[in-house]
């Protein structure tokens, strides 16, 4: 890009870059996300390509989202495609100073990335399943629990069941029969202690007046994160196409 | 409603009729906000409370949704939550009159699963990953592997590129390279063949004439789909979380 062009010149030019290659491509929404939105219509490729003649379905990146590089790396998914990342970065620096092993910190630094980058419905399993492939078991198997664990005090290792959660669900809220069950047999798991204490270190861990980056636990990452050659999403693991839906969501098929 | 709003207004106005009337805050996964080209943060929900004290965070059943039963099975799921379904019943006909064994019949009827009720992106990866715990491997396998073989032919069994992608991506589309590298390991695999089938029967399968039902082929299913007891979603497989997503796309967390 010409370096002579203003600061809004080149915001123009992109946006107008932008237009041409979404003029050119037609976006539809998964099922999933369209039953988010309690739509049940279903999208007719024939007929959307017939009423913008000329344009192809979406196969490639999505014009719409920050590139992604061609290998990516765990931390090109916190830059360019997770949300909000403060409270996780906390939660790992809490799990630090209190003198967890670093595998725990891990755990706690990606134990809500199903929340902050993926899907929130049960974000504790989609999250483990993600991860699976790189960390320990343990971290998959904590991070898989802490969804259940967080509804459950325990109050000798110091989690009273969130106030935050009585806002949220109401005071009469109860867990799903499926949670409970989890919560027992995870109860009696020799890794029990792992999840809860993710729970421990994410539930006093939003503070507005604390700041971590991410560039504190890129060495906690390097060393406990197997970061395929291949980049994530294409590395043939059998989570690499949830990585590629992230790096595409709309690719039409 | 009043003519003279703003079709913003009107949006706004519609938005906060429906959360009074459910009571219930909606906050989209990043995904689904993603496949909008939506990269904003998140709403707040705590503050969305505060402006409604009733409002409570979705966490159970979407009232917006059909109900599904306690114990959801496969066929549920294609009433209750998967879109339109003759594409995949057309397949399974075809597949049943080349005299294909019924697993085979199964993996056709199945193989667009992801495309109908998940996620469109990499529909092959995803609908076998649904379906793993439940079927014969090698209709797993077929699966994920019909998602490659499409954008190959195989003149051999008559499997030409299909005319309608030249339409659909254009002419001059080429799948990407982690699907070419697939391509190659699957050309060798011994159940190469399992998944070609799939396409071969895919493809010819759009006929807006014939009418098939899903009657048809419960006695299939039945031998060949290893229905959980306490329902798909809630077996406590590595997928369960899948089908619950599906289930409830829009749970809180």
């Amino acid at each position: 890009m010409n370096d002579n062009l203003t600061m809004a010149q080149r915001a123009e030019a992109l946006e107008h870059k932008m237009i041409r290659e979404l003029d050119e491509a037609i976006i539809v929404k998964s099922r999933l996300f369209m039953l988010a939105d309690a739509d049940f219509s279903f999208p007719n490729g024939a007929k959307l390509q017939s009423e913008k003649p000329g344009a192809k379905m979406l196969m490639g990146d999505d014009p719409r989202l920050p590139r992604m590089p061609d290998k990516p790396t765990l931390v090109d998914f916190f830059k360019l495609r997770f949300g909000p990342a403060q409270h996780l970065l906390q939660s790992a620096k809490h799990a630090l100073d209190a003198g967890l092993s670093e595998k725990m910190v891990l755990a706690c630094l990606l134990h809500d990335i199903g929340v902050i980058g993926f899907i929130r419905s049960d974000h504790g399993y989609w999250g483990a399943q993600l991860v699976e492939p790189y960390v320990d078991p343990e971290v998959t198997w904590a991070i898989r629990a802490h969804q259940a664990l967080r509804f459950y005090a325990d109050e000798a290792a110091g989690y009273p069941y969130p106030e935050q959660y009585v806002r949220y669900f109401g005071a009469d809220y109860r867990p799903d029969a499926y949670i409970q069950t989890e919560y027992e047999r995870a109860r009696k798991h020799k890794w029990y202690m792992s999840a809860r204490m993710i729970t421990v270190h994410d539930i006093y861990s939003f503070d507005p007046n604390v700041t971590a980056v991410l560039d504190e636990f890129v060495d906690i990452i390097g060393r406990n994160f197997r970061q395929p050659e291949e980049g994530l999403g294409f590395d043939d693991s059998p989570s690499a196409h949830m990585w590629r839906t992230l790096n595409r969501p709309t690719k039409y098929l | 409603m009043n003519d003279a709003m703003s079709l913003s207004q009107r949006a706004d106005a519609l938005e906060d009729r429906m959360s009074r009337q459910l009571d219930t805050i909606v906050i989209k996964s990043r995904l689904y906000s993603m496949a909008e080209g939506d990269m904003g943060p998140p709403p707040n929900a705590g503050a969305m409370m505060a402006q409604n004290p009733n409002a409570r965070v979705l966490m159970g059943d979407d009232p917006r949704l059909p109900k599904m039963p306690a114990k959801p099975t496969l066929v549920d799921f294609f009433h209750y939550r998967f879109g339109p379904a003759a594409h995949v019943l057309q397949s399974a006909r075809h597949a049943v009159r080349a005299g294909l064994p019924e697993k085979m019949v199964l993996a056709c009827l199945l193989h667009d699963i992801s495309t109908m009720g998940l996620i469109r992106g990499d529909h092959g990866y995803w609908g076998a990953q649904l379906v793993e715990p439940y079927v014969d491997e090698e209709v797993t396998w077929a699966i994920r592997a019909h998602q490659v073989l499409r954008f190959y032919p195989d003149e051999s069994v008559g499997y030409e590129y299909p005319a309608s992608y030249v339409k659909a991506f254009g002419a001059d589309y080429r799948p990407d390279d982690y699907v070419e590298a697939d391509y190659r390991r699957m050309r060798d695999h011994k159940w190469y063949m399992s998944g070609r089938m799939i396409t071969v029967h895919d493809i010819y399968s759009f006929d807006p004439t014939v009418e098939v039902e899903l009657e048809e082929f419960t006695d299939v299913i039945g031998r060949n789909f290893r229905q959980p007891e306490e329902g798909l979603g809630y077996d406590n497989s590595p997928v369960a979380h899948m089908w619950r997503a599906m289930i409830r796309p829009a749970k809180y967390l």
